[in-house]
């Protein structure tokens, strides 16, 4: 399972033309850096919006995903949303305080 | 942290026309969250549009993200964009959320703290609300240097020096709960009410309403 979302090394252009039916390489661009995931067309988004934030050091509670201008809340799977091989989702900073 | 047995993982409704909240903005309501730009946002736009509806004409709450987009566009004429449709100069009372993560170093974080600067215009005065000390003040003065030439043009742009007063207030008394006092202090300032009567209890109990505002759907569109 873990290793269906790991992050790929990719420069655009060719993704490796082995390809299968079930899985998609989708871009996540955050503040003008992409990175690239290779996903299970029915694995809830949540899983990479979870990595994704593990290897930015980022806090998750702090990140919105953002696919075709709808906010994700990681239930979704690509299959639902039609996603497409070498779209983008949009990571954005939401404002949080308590202290 | 008890979940709402009508608040579901896949929550999502849109209110005033203008703000969607998701589950994982509302849970935040309950317990020892903190709490985000979209949940300050329900509650003043609630505030303007229904609590104080009669004063729409006199009271100006600025959302989080107009202040957000503000520290982060540099050209002045970007800033009068964001800002001038809202008719500030018309309004006598603006409520101003500040967050501490406009740091022009471009590192951008999410912030950790929010409060609130309001500025009076029958007492031209620049008024600055903390539930926890000083500690947004710089951001106060950085937010206030680029806002205020739009609320009275008497007042230079991007000016640092324009006198903010630090308003004795009722204070935190833990790490989570300086979103609600933002709120509440807009809450009873806009009822001309001191900001200093504002009790810990005050504060469960505001989280506990706005809970139940967004459960009942009020502004809901």
């Amino acid at each position: 399972m873990a290793d269906q979302e790991q992050p790929t090394k990719n420069e655009g252009g060719e993704t490796g033309g082995e390809q299968s039916d079930n899985h998609l390489n989708i871009k996540v661009n955050y503040e003008g850096n992409e990175v690239f995931f290779k996903i299970k067309k029915t694995t809830p988004l949540k899983k990479l919006m979870e990595i994704f934030c593990k290897r930015q050091g980022v806090n998750q509670d702090q990140m919105r995903f953002v696919f075709d201008g709808n906010r994700l809340t990681g239930t979704e799977t690509a299959e639902q949303l039609d996603m497409d091989d070498q779209d983008t989702i949009d990571v954005l900073v939401q404002q949080t305080g308590g202290f | 942290m008890t979940k709402p047995s009508w608040l579901d993982q896949r929550y999502e409704r849109t209110f005033f026309d203008s703000q969607t909240l998701f589950y994982d903005d509302v849970i935040r309501l309950r317990g020892k969250e903190w709490l985000n730009d979209s949940i300050i946002n329900y509650y003043l736009l609630y505030l303007e549009n229904v609590k104080y509806e009669q004063q729409k004409d006199d009271l100006l709450f600025l959302s989080p993200s107009v202040t957000f987009w503000i520290m982060q566009v540099k050209e002045k004429e970007d800033v009068a964009d964001a800002i001038n449709p809202l008719n500030p100069t018309q309004k006598d009372l603006i409520f101003i959320p500040i967050n501490d993560n406009s740091d022009e170093t471009g590192e951008v974080s999410g912030g950790s703290h929010w409060s609130l600067v309001v500025y009076n215009r029958k007492e031209d005065t620049f008024n600055y609300y903390d539930s926890s000390g000083d500690y947004n003040y710089g951001s106060a003065v950085k937010t206030v240097a680029k806002i205020a030439h739009f609320l009275n043009p008497k007042y230079d742009y991007g000016t640092m020096s324009i006198k903010i007063n630090k308003i004795s207030c009722s204070q935190q008394q833990n790490g989570y709960d300086c979103g609600v006092y933002l709120l509440s202090f807009c809450d009873v300032l806009g009822n001309a009410e001191h900001v200093k009567n504002v009790s810990p209890r005050d504060i469960n109990c505001l989280r506990e309403d706005i809970l139940k505002k967004i459960q009942q759907g009020v502004g809901a569109t």
